[in-house]
C-alpha cells in the first residue's frame, strides 16, 4: 500500500450508496486506513456535490431507488466524469456484471465484501486514475506544444512523421534543403523531442 | 321370461324338468350374482356368480335373510325397504340401480353395482337381484384419485418452492446490506484498535453502530419470518381509517425524500375489512412505491393519489393513480408474474407477491389506463359486517 501512498493522497473516494449503514461504515473503514471518503445518498446528490476535477474513484451501488448504479454510470461517461468505478452488487448479477465491465467499469465486488479485496480494489481503481490524469495531462501539453508551431513547421512535421527525408520535403514543399533543416530544428525543439523517435512517440500519444 | 305354465305341458312346449333345467343354466351362466328373494327377504335362489363373489354354499343361503349379504348400513335398513315398497308401491331401487356396500362370507364388506327387478307371479311378489362386484373398479378410480391429490399437491410444491426463491432473493438483499455494514465496521474498529493514541471514543462507538447493524439483520429475518407464517396468522378485523393513516405515516416521508407527494381521499366512514393488516398494508405501500418510481423521471411530478372507497356493499376499493408513462401493451400479460420486472433494480417480486395477498384475502388486484396519464392500480377487498 506504501506505493500507492503517493498516488492515493489527495484522491477521493466516492460512495454512492442509498443505506445510509453502509456508507457511513465505508467511510469509517476508509478513514481507518487513511483514505478520504465522500457519501452520497443518491445520483442525483452525486452529480449535484461532485467535482470531477479531484483525483479519486468511485464505489456505486447496483441497486438504488430512481436511478440505478447501472443508469447512474451512463450519465457518468455523459457528464463527462472520469474516475474509475467499482461496483458493488448484493446478489451477483453476472450478466449485468460482464455488461458493465464490457461498457468500462473499472471492477465488481460482492456485498459484503473482503476488506483487503476492498482496499486492494480501491488503490488500484485510484492508480488508474491517477494513470489516466497523468496521461490526459501530457495529451494536453503535446497538444498545446503542436499547436505552438507556424503552418510551416508543421507542414514540415507532417512529412517527418510520413517518414520523408529532408531532400524528399525539400522538394514537396519547393524550399530549400538548408530550410528544411531549419524548420525541422524547431519543430523538435517546440515539442520537446531529442530524437525523432521520441517525436514520433509523442504524436502517437496524440492519436490514442 | 313370459309367463311360464307351470302345471301343463301343451305340444310344443317343454315340461317343468326341463324348464327348470334351462332357468338354472341361464342362471349359473351369468357373469353378474343373481339372487332372488321373496317379499319377507328370504333368499330363494342364489347362482354361481354369487356363490362365487360372497362365498357362500347353496345351501348356507337359501331360505336366510338377505340381509347376511348387506353391509350393516343396508342390512338395518332392508326389511323396512321392502315392506315400505309393498305398502306404499314407491320404488326406491327397483328399475334404478345403485350402488352399495355387500358382505362376504369372510365378513369382508366390497362395493357393487345393484339393480333390482320385481316378480309377479299369481300374485306372490319376489325380487331378483342383479350384483356386480365393483370393488376393482373403485380400487382403480382411488388410484386415480390419488395420483391426482400427488399430483396436484407436487405440483403446488413447485409452486411453493417458486415462492421461496422469490422471497429468499428478497431476503438476500435485505440482509446483504446490514451484513456489509458489519463486517465494514468490524474491520474499521480491528484497525483503529491498532492507532496510537488509542481512539476510544471512536472505536466504542464504531463496535455500537455495528450492534445496531446485527439487530437490524436480525429484524429482516424476523420480520421475513413474520410475512412467510402470516398465512397462519388468525385474520382480524382491519380498520380502514387506522390502515390509512398507518400506511401514510411509512409513506409520505418516504416519498418526501423523493421529491414526490401522495394526495389521500377518503370518505368520513369505510367498512370494515377482515384479514392480516400488515400484508394489505404492504401492498398498498408497495402500490405507491410503484407509482412513485413510474412518476420518478418526470421534471414535476404530480402527486399520487390513492382514493378509498366503499363499492357496493361488499366491497372497498383502494385506487392509486400516477402520471408516469403507464403500462405498455407487451408488458401487461406478465405484470404480476415474478421477476418480470422493468426496472433495472429490483427482482419483480412486488406485484408478484401483492397479487398473492389479496388474492389469499379473496380480493381482487388489477390495473388500467389511468386518467391521471399513467397507470391505474386498484385493490378491491372484501368487507365483513361490523365486529360485535
Amino acid at each position: 500500500m506504501t506505493s500507492n501512498a503517493t498516488t492515493a493522497e489527495g484522491s477521493i473516494v466516492h460512495v454512492v450508496d442509498d443505506d445510509d449503514a453502509v456508507r457511513d461504515s465505508m467511510a469509517l473503514l476508509l478513514a481507518s486506513v487513511g483514505l478520504r471518503c465522500e457519501g452520497y445518498v443518491s445520483a442525483a446528490d452525486f452529480f449535484e456535490r461532485a467535482s470531477p476535477e479531484t483525483p479519486g474513484c468511485v464505489i456505486l451501488d447496483v441497486r438504488m431507488p430512481v436511478m440505478s448504479g447501472v443508469q447512474m454510470f451512463k450519465a457518468m461517461a455523459r457528464r463527462g466524469f472520469r474516475w474509475p468505478v467499482l461496483f458493488m452488487t448484493g446478489h451477483g448479477d453476472v450478466p449485468m456484471a460482464v455488461q458493465m465491465m464490457r461498457e468500462g467499469a473499472f471492477d465488481f465486488l460482492q456485498k459484503p465484501f473482503h476488506e483487503d479485496e476492498l482496499l486492494e480494489r480501491i488503490q488500484q481503481a485510484i492508480a488508474q486514475d491517477h494513470a489516466d490524469r497523468q496521461q490526459q495531462a501530457d495529451r494536453a501539453d503535446i497538444l498545446a506544444r503542436r499547436d505552438s508551431l507556424t503552418p510551416r513547421e508543421r507542414d514540415v512535421l507532417e512529412r517527418m512523421i510520413d517518414g520523408q527525408a529532408n531532400k524528399a520535403i525539400a522538394i514537396d514543399l519547393e524550399i530549400s534543403q538548408r530550410t528544411v533543416e531549419q524548420h525541422r530544428a524547431r519543430v523538435m525543439r517546440k515539442i520537446g523531442a531529442r530524437t525523432l523517435a521520441q517525436l514520433l512517440h509523442q504524436m502517437h500519444q496524440l492519436n490514442t | 321370461m313370459t309367463q311360464p305354465p307351470l302345471t301343463t305341458t301343451r305340444p310344443g312346449t317343454v315340461g317343468d324338468a326341463t324348464l327348470a333345467a334351462r332357468w338354472r343354466a341361464v342362471l349359473d351362466a351369468a357373469v353378474d350374482a343373481i339372487v332372488i328373494i321373496d317379499t319377507k327377504g328370504c333368499i330363494q335362489e342364489f347362482n354361481r356368480a354369487a356363490r362365487e363373489m360372497f362365498g357362500y354354499a347353496n345351501d348356507d343361503v337359501v331360505g336366510n335373510n338377505v340381509r347376511m349379504l348387506m353391509g350393516p348400513e343396508v342390512a338395518a335398513q332392508h326389511d323396512g325397504f321392502i315392506g315400505n315398497y309393498l305398502r306404499t308401491g314407491e320404488a326406491k331401487i327397483i328399475g334404478i340401480g345403485r350402488e352399495l356396500q355387500a358382505r362376504r362370507r369372510n365378513g369382508e364388506t366390497f362395493p357393487i353395482e345393484l339393480s333390482v327387478g320385481e316378480i309377479r307371479e299369481h300374485g306372490r311378489a319376489g325380487f331378483i337381484g342383479l350384483m356386480r362386484d365393483i370393488s376393482r373398479r373403485h380400487a382403480i378410480e382411488a388410484t386415480l384419485q390419488a395420483r391426482e391429490t400427488e399430483l396436484r399437491r407436487s405440483f403446488d410444491d413447485v409452486h411453493r418452492l417458486g415462492l421461496l426463491a422469490e422471497i429468499s432473493a428478497g431476503i438476500a438483499h435485505e440482509l446483504n446490506q446490514p451484513l456489509t455494514a458489519i463486517s465494514n465496521y468490524a474491520r474499521a474498529a480491528h484497525r483503529l484498535a491498532g492507532h496510537a493514541p488509542l481512539p476510544t471514543a471512536l472505536i466504542r462507538d464504531t463496535l455500537n453502530k455495528l450492534a445496531q447493524q446485527a439487530e437490524r439483520a436480525a429484524s429482516v429475518v424476523q420480520s421475513m419470518r413474520q410475512t412467510l407464517h402470516q398465512p397462519e396468522a388468525p385474520r382480524q378485523h382491519i380498520d380502514c381509517a387506522t390502515l390509512l393513516d398507518e400506511l401514510c405515516e411509512l409513506a409520505v416521508p418516504e416519498l418526501r425524500r423523493r421529491g414526490q407527494h401522495l394526495s389521500v381521499a377518503r370518505p368520513a366512514s369505510l367498512p370494515t375489512l377482515r384479514g392480516h393488516p400488515l400484508q394489505i398494508q404492504q401492498v398498498l405501500l408497495n402500490l405507491v412505491r410503484n407509482a412513485a418510481d413510474a412518476q420518478a423521471e418526470l421534471p414535476m411530478p404530480p402527486a399520487i393519489t390513492l382514493q378509498a372507497s366503499a363499492r357496493g356493499s361488499d366491497w372497498v376499493a383502494f385506487v392509486i393513480d400516477d402520471a408516469g408513462p403507464g403500462i405498455a401493451p407487451e408488458v401487461a400479460p406478465y405484470v404480476f408474474e415474478p421477476f418480470r420486472s422493468t426496472k433495472t433494480d429490483g427482482f419483480g417480486l412486488g406485484l408478484a407477491l401483492s397479487k398473492r395477498i389479496i388474492d389469499n384475502h379473496e380480493g381482487q388486484l388489477s390495473f388500467a389506463a389511468s386518467p391521471a396519464g399513467g397507470a391505474r392500480f386498484e385493490v378491491l377487498l372484501p368487507c365483513t359486517p361490523e365486529p360485535q
